[in-house]
């Protein structure tokens, strides 16, 4: 007596169809899992006939091997209890139909996953959405899930949705005696507004412009201030400025929190991530990994949204160094022995440093810097290399005045700067309709050649710049790349001098002074 | 009371109650190289949709004294498994009994001075992986 359930498992961002085999047969008592399962999904061993006996039914004598297939690929997690519960019940014959009369559900059109309790309980798993849209891309009819995650599958269209709470729920579905109601997305059409708003944050308002030009073309910054300055209030309230997020951006980062597992019930994303990950993170922390299947790491959790690096210079050299490539691609890619699996990690990075260990270098207030020339240096010099390279944006944070901190803090709200931030994406979307990049800050050497040009005035004032702050090639690209951005701000299709001259200004650390 | 004769009296006690559950016993120790099986009894069972051939291999255990009342139990090794479960392959094939199912049940017995003698009857105690189920 043989039973075949589908069910899927993950493969980075991507699920693929696991096909749950049950077979019946004579011989001695035992339950063998065969198909590469990893630590949980062997011990389902043991949970499922526990489960299946505690729901009131009984667990079959005799042989039963389950098959997960393909069965070269290693499986793990504990999604695969309730196939193969469903698959040694139907094998058993007991999910067929209560009456021919009425059409019942087909076990062959639906995708089930679900982790049982030894009770029959139905608990929730990592991955619902990504599942979902396998079951979609697959054509099946539907994904039968734990109710926990019935709202992250739901965004998914074009198939049904059924949530369940106990194992005896699927089993009346499926004999047609009971009809279990899809579950309806509720993806909120207004975006609720972000908490921090720009206009709480007193005078700074140099650095409220660069993390404009930031946002509008996609650039990393780095915040050079003393302690208090308020570079993390600042960097918190980037999110409200960026543009609002696409469905198929919501999508991707949902995505990667379903299988993290930290979805806890909610919808789609819809607001953009901000992710603060403390400088004692690992590398993997960072990138991503572990055992078994390689979890994503904070650089994924922000995808879409923006990483902020506080006190950049205390963290460890190799994950300032791990972070170079996914900052580059817009994706991680972890090998291991067995697998290459892709993360999406589309980040904007905001890193925030002292100017020296104690914070108080060339601070005009009371507090004086107490650091030698050799700390400052060696210090600065931890940051400086291949991840400096791929920040554009660096910005001087001074300490807040007086006069701007008594002052009432009504500076530009974010919308203002939200409405102008995406006008200038919209530009460069359509200067990018036929390139693979969406924002100034990706343009490679070429595309700045054709749309970084320079009038007569702009070349002299460059290489007047370039020539006395003694500037590299790539300073150079930054610069036009930055221009271009901070033209688009102003919606002029040429560059002039005053954007040059702006954007020189956001290269503070390649002037050697 | 000799050891060898509460062995042979529990024995004759878990067949007489295996029984009376509707069993058909085929095999009282049934000993081989490899191990020993004490009682092996048969019956038919509702399996699907039709009925199976089910085979028990019952492992018999008994005590007098009533000090530790889960002594028989603990006596079940997991070396004991491994034994009944290899005697029972060998069982299986000598007999060339192939469309069966077959379970191990545990007997643990506590014989009593007075009153009657205690029965503990544990289907399907452990499986042919020799994990307690």
């Amino acid at each position: 007596m043989l039973a075949k359930i589908k069910s899927g498992a993950l493969f980075g961002v991507d699920g693929f169809i696991v096909e749950v085999e049950v077979d019946m047969a004579f011989g001695l008592n035992i339950f063998h899992v065969v198909g590469l399962p990893d630590g949980a999904v062997r011990e389902s061993r043991l949970r499922v006939p526990a489960a299946i006996e505690n729901a009131g039914y009984k667990f079959p004598d005799g042989k039963i091997t389950v098959n997960l297939a393909p069965a070269d690929i290693r499986k793990d997690g504990t999604a695969f209890d309730l196939p193969m519960a469903i698959g040694i019940l139907a094998a058993q014959r007991m999910l067929e139909p209560e009456s021919k009369a009425t059409p019942t559900p087909n076990l062959e059109d639906y995708i089930l996953v679900g982790e049982l309790s030894l009770d029959g309980i139905v608990r929730p798993i990592r991955g619902a959405l990504p599942l979902a849209l396998l079951a979609r891309d697959k054509g099946m009819k539907g994904i039968i899930l734990p109710k926990e995650n019935a709202n992250e599958a739901s965004v998914v269209k074009d198939i049904e949705v059924y949530g369940v709470e106990h194992l005896t729920e699927v089993t009346t579905f499926f004999r047609g005696s009971r009809v279990i109601q899809p579950q309806i997305c509720d993806i909120r059409e207004r975006q609720n507004p972000h908490p921090k708003d720009f206009s709480e944050v007193a005078g700074q308002e140099a650095v409220k412009r660069a993390l404009e030009v930031a946002a509008a073309g996609g650039h990393n910054v780095l915040m050079i201030g003393p302690p208090g300055s308020g570079k993390s209030m600042l960097a918190k309230r980037l999110p409200s400025i960026l543009p609002i997020m696409t469905f198929e951006e919501s999508l991707e980062t949902t995505a990667v929190y379903s299988i993290s597992g930290r979805l806890r019930g909610e919808g789609l994303i819809r607001r953009r991530p901000f992710r603060t990950p403390h400088h004692t993170i690992s590398d993997v922390g960072i990138i991503g990994g572990g055992s078994g299947v390689p979890r994503p790491g904070e650089i994924s959790l922000a995808h879409n949204g923006v990483l902020f690096l506080d006190e950049l210079p205390e963290f460890k050299r190799n994950v300032l160094e791990v972070m170079r490539q996914p900052l580059e691609d817009g994706r991680v890619t972890l090998n291991r022995s067995l697998m290459t699996l892709d993360y999406p990690a589309s980040v904007m990075v905001v890193a925030a440093m002292n100017p020296c260990p104690c914070g108080y270098f060339q601070t005009d207030g009371i507090q004086r810097c107490s650091c030698g020339v050799a700390q400052v240096k060696r210090y600065r010099n931890r940051v400086s290399g291949p991840l400096l390279d791929r920040i554009d944006i660096h910005v001087q944070v001074p300490a807040v005045e007086y006069k701007d901190l008594q002052k009432e803090r009504r500076g530009t709200s974010s919308e203002e700067i939200r409405t102008r931030v995406q006008i200038a994406r919209r530009i460069q979307l359509d200067r990018f309709s036929d390139r693979p990049i969406h924002a100034n800050a990706q343009m490679e050497p070429r595309d700045l050649r054709i749309h970084c040009q320079l009038d007569e005035k702009g070349h002299t004032f460059l290489e007047r710049v370039i020539t006395q702050f003694g500037m590299s090639a790539r300073a150079f690209d930054r610069i036009l790349k930055l221009a271009r951005t901070i033209a688009d701000l102003s919606e002029t299709e040429r560059i002039t001098t005053q954007h040059l001259a702006e954007a020189v200004h956001y290269r503070t650390l390649d002037r050697s002074e | 009371m000799k050891s060898s004769k509460v062995a042979v009296d529990g024995e004759e006690l878990a067949s007489d109650f295996l029984e009376n559950e509707g069993w058909e016993i085929i095999g009282r120790n049934v000993t081989y190289k490899i191990g020993e099986i004490d009682i092996i009894a048969q019956k038919t069972i509702p399996r699907g949709l039709g009925r199976a051939n089910m085979v028990a291999f019952v492992e018999v255990k008994t005590r007098t004294s009533e000090r530790d009342p889960r002594s028989a139990e603990r006596a079940i090794t997991t070396k004991k498994r491994k034994k009944i479960i290899l005697a029972s392959r060998m069982f299986l094939s000598k007999n060339k009994i192939s469309a069966c199912i077959a379970r191990f049940d545990v007997i643990a017995i506590t014989l009593k001075r007075s009153e009657e003698p205690e029965i503990r009857h544990y289907p399907n105690a452990f499986d042919a992986s020799g994990a307690i189920r």
